[in-house]
C-alpha cells in the first residue's frame, strides 16, 4: 500500500467542512469584487487610470480592459476555418541515466471545418544529449532540473504551430490553439543567465513574428482551463480593497456568475511594471486575454495583443465554443494534439531501457546507482 | 496460419467486401484469402466512441463535420486463407508460413482470383475454416464468378460440384451455400 487510506480517509470530512467554510466566505468577497467591476464599468477610463497609478512600480501583474470590463459577448456562429492544435510533452534528462538524454515530443491536430484540406494528427519527436541543451550556457547546469527541456518544448510547440498554420492559411482562415500560457514563463527565470536563455527567447520571438505577419486570416489563442490567474482581481482590489481576512479570489470566481455558457468577457491587456517580465523580453507581443465560460469551466484565453482585433477575436471565440462542444468542454484540436504528444509512463520506461541497452552495446558500462537499482528491483 | 487480420489505418465506410479475395504479395509465398468479416471501432480501446451529431443527421454528415473521427477509428478485417503461390505454383492450401506481419494487403486481381479458385479447390481450406461460414463461402464463390467474366458459368458448375463433393456429409450446409450463391 502506498497511501494509508484508512488514516487519510478519517481526515477528509474535516477538510471538506473547512473548504465549505471558505467557499461561503468567498461568496461575500466575490460580491464585493463584482461591485468593484460595476464601478470600473461605469467609468472605465477613470477607473483604469486609478488602477494603473496604484499599481505602477509594484510587482503585481494586473489586467486592464480594452473597453467596458464588465461587457460579455455571446459566441458568434462558427464559419469555415482550419483549427490547428499543438501540444508538447518531454522527457527530462535523468541524472541516474548512463546517457543523459532528453526527448521532446510535439503533437498536433489539424482539423479543417468547411475548408478544403485533409485533417491530420501526428507528432514530431526530437532527442538529444543533456549537453546539447546546455551548449554555450554553462550556468544552465545550475538551473532547476528540466528547465532547459521545458524551454525547448515550449519553443518547439510554437514553431510547430507556425509550420502547420502558415501553409493552412492558403486554404482559408485558421485558428492556432496552444495549451497553457501564450508565452513561455521560463524565459524570465532568474535561475539562468540572459546568455543561456537568449537562444530560446530569439526562437520564440522569431516564431511570434512569423505568426504576426500572417495578418487578419489568423487567430490564435492559448487555452488555460480552470485558470487560477488573478490579474483582473488585482485591478479590482485597487478599486475596492478587500479586508485582510478575505479569501484569495481568482478571475474565474468573478466571471463565473456573469458569463452564460459560451459567452466571453471583454478583452483585457495583461500589465505588469515588474522588470524582466516575459512580455518585456518579447517586444511587440504583449499579451491580451479574455475569459470564456464552457459549461462550468471559466477558461482563460491568452492571445497576442496584435491578434486582438474584433474579427480575429470573434473567430477565436466562435472556434473555441464550437471546439469545446465537440469534445466535452475542451477544444477538440487540443485534446487530439495532447493524445499525439503524451509520453506515457510505459513510453518513458521503454525509452530509458532502449537507451540503456544501446549504451551497453556500445560498451558503456552502466554506473551502478544505489537508489535507482533498489527502486527497480524492489526485492523483499 | 489459417487466418490473418488486417486493418485500415483510418475508418473506411467501404472496406473490402465480404467474401472478396485478397492478396499479400510479400514474404516467401504469395498468400490469398477471403474476407470473413469486418469491424470498425476506436483505434485506442480506452477511448470509446460516443454518439455524435444531431437527430436526423446522416453518418456521412457527422463524419464530414467532425474530421477527426475518421483518423481515430480503424476498420479491421478478418481474412481466411484459401491458397498460396509457391515459386509460381498455385497451391489451393494453407501456406507453410503465415504472411509477414505489417505486410500490405491488396485486392486480388481477377486473374489471381481465377487462378487460385481453379476447379473450386480453394474451397477446401475455406470450408475447413470456422470463420468462413456459409455466407462467406457463397460470397467468395460469387466474387470469383464475377472475376471470371465469360467463364463464370463453367466456374460455378465446377465450384458446385466441388462443394457437393466436400459437403456430401452435410447436405443442409450444401443447400444453404448453393442458395446463397444464386444471384
Amino acid at each position: 500500500m502506498t497511501l494509508r487510506m484508512d488514516t487519510v480517509a478519517a481526515e477528509l470530512p474535516a477538510l471538506v467542512a473547512r473548504h465549505e467554510q471558505t467557499r461561503v466566505a468567498a461568496g461575500a468577497a466575490i460580491e464585493g469584487a463584482r461591485a468593484a467591476l460595476r464601478q470600473w464599468s461605469a467609468d472605465p477610463v477613470a477607473a483604469s487610470a486609478r488602477i494603473e497609478a496604484a499599481l505602477a512600480g509594484r510587482a503585481v501583474p494586473y489586467a486592464l480592459a480594452e473597453d467596458d470590463p464588465a461587457a460579455t459577448f455571446p459566441a458568434p456562429a462558427p464559419a469555415p476555418v482550419t483549427v490547428v492544435g499543438v501540444d508538447g510533452s518531454s522527457i527530462t534528462p535523468d541524472r541516474f541515466s548512463t546517457v543523459r538524454c532528453f526527448a521532446v515530443n510535439i503533437g498536433h491536430a489539424l482539423l479543417p471545418y468547411g475548408v478544403p484540406l485533409d485533417p491530420s494528427f501526428d507528432a514530431v519527436a526530437e532527442v538529444g544529449l543533456d549537453a546539447d541543451l546546455l551548449e554555450g550556457a554553462p550556468d544552465m547546469r545550475r538551473a532547476p532540473r528540466g528547465l532547459a527541456t521545458r524551454l525547448l518544448r515550449d519553443v518547439r510547440e510554437l514553431e510547430r504551430g507556425v509550420e502547420l498554420v502558415v501553409p493552412a492559411l492558403e486554404a482559408g482562415p485558421a485558428v492556432l490553439l496552444l495549451d497553457g500560457t501564450l508565452l513561455p514563463w521560463d524565459l524570465h527565470t532568474r535561475q539562468a543567465s540572459d546568455e543561456a536563455l537568449a537562444p530560446y527567447r530569439d526562437r520564440t520571438l522569431a516564431a511570434l513574428d512569423r505568426l504576426k505577419a500572417c495578418g487578419e486570416p489568423l487567430s490564435m489563442g492559448a487555452y488555460i482551463s480552470a485558470s487560477a490567474a488573478r490579474e483582473v482581481v488585482a485591478a479590482l482590489e485597487v478599486l475596492a480593497p478587500p479586508p485582510p481576512s478575505a479569501p484569495l479570489l481568482t478571475d474565474g470566481d468573478i466571471f463565473r456568475g456573469l458569463l452564460a455558457p459560451g459567452e466571453r468577457t471583454a478583452t483585457f491587456r495583461s500589465r505588469s511594471t515588474r522588470p524582466g517580465t516575459v512580455e518585456s523580453l518579447l517586444p511587440g507581443h504583449d499579451v491580451a486575454l479574455f475569459y470564456i465560460r464552457v459549461d462550468d469551466d471559466i477558461a482563460r484565453v491568452e492571445l497576442p495583443a496584435w491578434a486582438a482585433t474584433p474579427s480575429r477575436v470573434d473567430r477565436l471565440h466562435a472556434t473555441l465554443v464550437d471546439q469545446c462542444e465537440r469534445c466535452d468542454g475542451y477544444p477538440r484540436a487540443l485534446q487530439e494534439a495532447h493524445e499525439q504528444a503524451v509520453i506515457s509512463a510505459a513510453d518513458r520506461e521503454q525509452f530509458e531501457r532502449l537507451l540503456s541497452r544501446l549504451a551497453g552495446d556500445a560498451g558503456i558500462r552502466e554506473r551502478r546507482n544505489g537508489k535507482q537499482h533498489s527502486k527497480r528491483r524492489r526485492s523483499i | 496460419m489459417r487466418a490473418f487480420a488486417c486493418a485500415y489505418a483510418r475508418y473506411t465506410s467501404e472496406p473490402f467486401a465480404l467474401g472478396q479475395m485478397l492478396a499479400v504479395r510479400e514474404g516467401r509465398f504469395l498468400t490469398f484469402g477471403v474476407v470473413t468479416g469486418s469491424e470498425s471501432g476506436p483505434n485506442d480501446p480506452s477511448r470509446p466512441l460516443v454518439p455524435r451529431g444531431d437527430a436526423g443527421q446522416s453518418a456521412a454528415d457527422v463524419m464530414a463535420g467532425n474530421p477527426e473521427i475518421e483518423l481515430l477509428l480503424r476498420t479491421t478485417l478478418g481474412v481466411a486463407i484459401c491458397g498460396h503461390v509457391d515459386r509460381e505454383v498455385v497451391r489451393p492450401a494453407l501456406p507453410p508460413l503465415p504472411p509477414p506481419l505489417l505486410a500490405e494487403v491488396h485486392a486480388a486481381t481477377d486473374e489471381e482470383k481465377v487462378r487460385i479458385a481453379d476447379e473450386g479447390r480453394f474451397l477446401v481450406p475455406l470450408l475447413a475454416n470456422p470463420a468462413a461460414d456459409d455466407a462467406v463461402v457463397a460470397a467468395a464463390i460469387r466474387d470469383v464468378a464475377r472475376a471470371a467474366g465469360p467463364g463464370a458459368r463453367p466456374f460455378l458448375v465446377t465450384a458446385g460440384k466441388e462443394l457437393a463433393r466436400l459437403l456430401k456429409a452435410e447436405p443442409s450446409r450444401l443447400t444453404s451455400i448453393l442458395r446463397a450463391v444464386e444471384p
